[in-house]
């Protein structure tokens, strides 16, 4: 491939497009070329129209959408095109790498099928047998075991190994552009890491120009060449990644930056007081799944705690880090006494909670409060926000109508929402609004210690930094410790005193937040440390603050 | 254990399990075979000893339970008092009843399958519409209604199909009977395609299987009717029980010799043993339909058999 003068040539042209619903804009007045070849990140958060675009670019808009502009896909035009002369370019011309590994495969098709169907809708893309051209694609994709994984369903894979299968379908007809929208957000960093330096390669190799849609910063600076910033439909900036990151120029990328976690960490990470009592303490912590299954099929026993110990000290907070099964639910899970250990000691206030039972385990209940990950699905949809905030208390039978309602005022001030949404259902309020109604409810019957499973991690970035700080300033008011149980370092170096480290049902590493953080011991964490995307460019930016703050 | 084997001990629990029930009921109904069989003669003394005993009816009613197992066990199926033979009875009877079910299940299945898929192609259209009236219509209207006025204007009046009767052999005598006990089934099995396959059809991985490529009709056929039949296959196993109890109706409808005459007689003359037989077959029949679609379900559906 002559590189210069392909580079020169862009292979999708959008020209002022806007899509909207009715009379709501999703999309406005957008434009931007793609070149061969090239690197293109959008970034924006939930409702930034960013996936309406990507929808827009493949032709898949739904029908009652209103469209406007031009996409020129290769030299064609995407909208008005029929349904048939868009089938001969997708798959071909452009391609798309889905967001969830979970719902974007037939679940009732062997995986491999599926990769072949994929190469099948354009057959004269490549040599060799459907077969074997589908067990190649599934190979560059990373799944070197392609050829007994071709017979797999999906849900006998990993999110990482179903990943790849997409990868390989988005990739087997070697397209011009590929559409990878949010490809790695549902997946553990370090496995995020291989799988797009391994896409890095695959475009690399057949000159593929990429459209990489994200919500991380981080993750397009370090991917991209270029980067689009969306916000409320319309583009608000537009330049080399560095220089976007560095140097920000649109006030929304300058707070996107700013609420960036590994922008935020760093020294001002709470200091660690031992000096501090106890408050709960896990000891020498075990749990194991016995082995499920028969014949060929059959599951070896699962230890997912293996002898874990954790202190958590009155008014601070220990974060527990770790990827998917390293157990740092299970260990969340059995500290709520939601879920019995296998051996071991949960002790509150030093008595050994394990096996408390009526009047004493509803106080060790009303002690120790939940908040969960998924604010849309922890709140019940049919009750109000006053029911929610005051469930606590009418179960712990505190407090009377009056009483209720007006601490049911008071929580909400303390988590900075109106007084106005007592009587909204969940469904009206925004992720990071339900969030804080989650805190307010675990917060109602004044709890000693707060067990946080992920509890920003369905949230945008700017929202998160609020809902952390929230979480902080109640900290520093009312004292109430947290169990903060999260996969997000950044997140974890803005709110932890401790911090522990789980890996396979272990913990390898611990200490205080600012020791680990800078002098991480074990590989792993380093490993873990390195994987966050654009890390490194984001801590280089904090220091280039740092110098301009000190010389002023 | 393994699943499957799981699934026959469950199965075998159920079947032992109703055959006693029915058992236990059949024998602890009011009156006296015996003497109903005699009727107006003078059973004497030792006449109805040597009947009881040789009817085993003098024994406790667990006993001749166990006694009536062991017979079934060899493939016995008993006598009834006036001495014929139970498996006589069955041999002539079943056949029509299990003709008379299956076409009604394959009538449903192919018109309520193929109704839903239909209207889900425009939800909202007009052929969504009229198919949305028609099934509440079905299962608005009891079979009897339905079943006398086919036979009315159907049969006797237009002369399409026969009256009564099974001499005309199948499928002709069999396909107006059968479809009055499918149109039961039609509107919930429509229903549920149709609310299935809307589900698939806004799914994510057929959005997808779209942006690569694929033609309309692979999609729809291999990706969205494969996994929208998953819940559908289960309703119509579990139908199969209700289409047995609906063909003992029709049959006396149409004057059809099958199992619903059979066990109609049967309970009106007090012979236990051909009811349990019947009742006992009834539940065999279900239960290997049960087993049957598990398998189905298990081979439509892979992430099943990790269950």
């Amino acid at each position: 491939m002559s590189s210069a003068v392909s580079s020169a040539t862009p292979v999708l042209e959008v020209e002022s497009l806007s899509v909207s619903y009715g009379s709501t804009p999703v999309v406005a007045d957008v434009s931007f070329h793609l070149r061969a070849g090239e690197k293109l990140a959008i970034v924006g958060e939930s409702g930034s129209g960013k996936s309406t675009l990507t929808s827009a670019v493949l032709g898949l808009l739904p029908a009652k959408a209103r469209v406007a502009g031009s996409i020129m896909l290769a030299g064609e035009q995407v909208l008005g095109a029929t349904e048939k002369s868009m089938r001969a370019l997708r798959g071909r011309v452009v391609a798309y790498v889905p967001q969830d590994p979970m719902s974007n495969l037939d679940p009732v098709l062997r995986v491999g099928w599926q990769v072949e169907e994929a190469g099948g809708a354009h057959p004269s893309r490549g040599t060799g047998t459907p077969r074997s051209r589908a067990i190649a694609a599934m190979k560059r994709a990373g799944l070197s075991d392609a050829d007994e994984r071709f017979r797999s369903f999906p849900h006998e894979l990993s999110g990482g190994m179903r990943q790849r299968a997409l990868i390989a379908m988005g990739m087997i007809n070697a397209p011009r552009v590929l559409i990878a929208d949010e490809p790695t957000s549902a997946l553990d960093v370090t496995v995020q890491r291989i799988i797009l330096d391994n896409l890095d390669e695959l475009v690399a190799e057949s000159g593929t120009a990429v459209l990489l849609v994200t919500h991380d910063l981080g993750l397009a600076a370090e991917r991209a060449d270029r980067v689009l910033v969306m916000h409320q439909g319309r583009l608000v900036e537009e330049g080399r990644s560095r220089d976007v990151l560095v140097a920000p120029q649109a006030t929304y990328t300058r707070a996107l930056v700013a609420a960036a976690p590994a922008t935020r960490a760093g020294s001002n990470s709470p200091e660690a007081d031992d000096s501090r009592p106890v408050a709960l303490a896990l000891s020498h912590l075990s749990k194991v799944y016995p082995a499920r299954g028969h014949g060929r099929r059959r599951t070896p026993p699962i230890h997912a705690l293996d002898d874990v110990s954790l202190t958590i000290r009155r008014g601070q907070t220990l974060a527990v880090v770790g990827e998917s099964g390293s157990g740092k639910s299970t260990a969340a899970k059995i500290a709520l006494k939601l879920l019995a250990p296998t051996s071991g000691r949960v002790e509150f206030e030093s008595t050994d909670v394990t096996a408390l039972q009526g009047r004493e385990l509803r106080t060790f209940r009303r002690k120790v409060q939940p908040i969960f990950q998924d604010p849309y699905s922890s709140l019940d949809p049919m009750f109000s926000v006053e029911q929610i905030i005051e469930e606590p208390l009418r179960a712990f039978g505190l407090g009377d109508v009056r009483r209720r309602r007006a601490r049911a005022r008071e929580l909400l001030d303390l988590v900075r929402l109106p007084a106005s949404i007592l009587d909204s259902a969940p469904s009206e309020l925004s992720g990071g609004q339900r969030q804080r109604v989650a805190i307010a409810r675990a917060l109602a019957p004044e709890p000693e210690v707060i067990v946080c499973d992920e509890p920003v991690s369905a949230l945008d970035v700017l929202v998160q930094a609020n809902v952390l700080d929230v979480l902080r300033q109640i900290q520093g008011e009312l004292g109430v410790a947290y169990l903060f149980i999260s996969h997000d370092l950044g997140v974890v170096e803005q709110i932890a005193h401790e911090v522990a480290v789980m890996a396979g049902g272990r913990v390898v590493e611990r200490g205080s937040t600012r020791d680990v953080f800078a002098r991480p011991q074990a590989p792993y964490t380093r490993q873990l440390l390195d994987a966050v995307p654009g890390r490194a460019l984001l801590k280089e930016r904090q220091s280039a603050d740092d110098r301009c703050s000190s010389v002023s | 254990m393994h699943p499957i084997a799981n699934r026959l001990i469950q199965a075998a629990v159920v079947f032992f399990g109703t055959s006693l029930l029915v058992f236990l009921a059949v024998f602890a109904l009011p009156g006296d075979p015996l003497g109903s069989l005699a009727g107006d003669a003078d059973l004497t003394d030792t006449v109805r000893k040597n009947l009881e005993e040789r009817y085993h009816l003098d024994q406790p009613v667990l006993v001749q339970y166990g006694l009536y197992v062991w017979g079934l066990l060899q493939g016995d199926l008993g006598t009834t008092v006036t001495g014929e033979d139970v498996a006589n009875i069955f041999a002539n009877a079943w056949p029509i009843t299990v003709q008379l079910a299956l076409t009604a299940w394959i009538i449903e299945l192919v018109a309520g399958i193929a109704l839903g898929a239909t209207a889900a192609l425009r939800p909202g259209g007009i052929f969504d519409r009229i198919a949305t009236s028609v099934t509440i219509v079905t299962l608005a209207v009891p079979t009897f209604v339905l079943a006398f006025f086919a036979q009315q204007v159907l049969g006797l009046q237009l002369g399409l199909f026969p009256v009564a009767g099974a001499s005309a052999g199948w499928p002709v005598a069999f396909v107006l009977p059968a479809a009055c006990i499918a149109a039961l089934g039609i509107g919930p099995i429509a229903r549920l395609t149709r609310t299935s396959v809307l589900q698939t059809i806004n799914a994510d991985f057929v959005r997808t299987a779209r942006s690569r490529g694929i033609t309309p009709q692979r999609l729809y056929v291999r990706h969205v009717m494969r996994n929208a039949l998953v819940p559908v296959v289960t309703y119509l196993g579990l139908d199969l029980g209700a289409l047995m109890g609906g063909a003992v109706l029709v049959e006396g409808i149409f004057n059809l010799p099958g199992v619903g005459r059979a066990l109609f007689t049967a309970v009106n003359t007090q012979q236990g043993s051909v009811v349990v037989g019947i009742v006992t077959a009834g539940v065999f029949v279900v239960l290997v339909a049960n087993v049957l679609v598990d398998l189905l379900h298990r081979i439509l559906d892979p992430r099943i058999s990790h269950v």
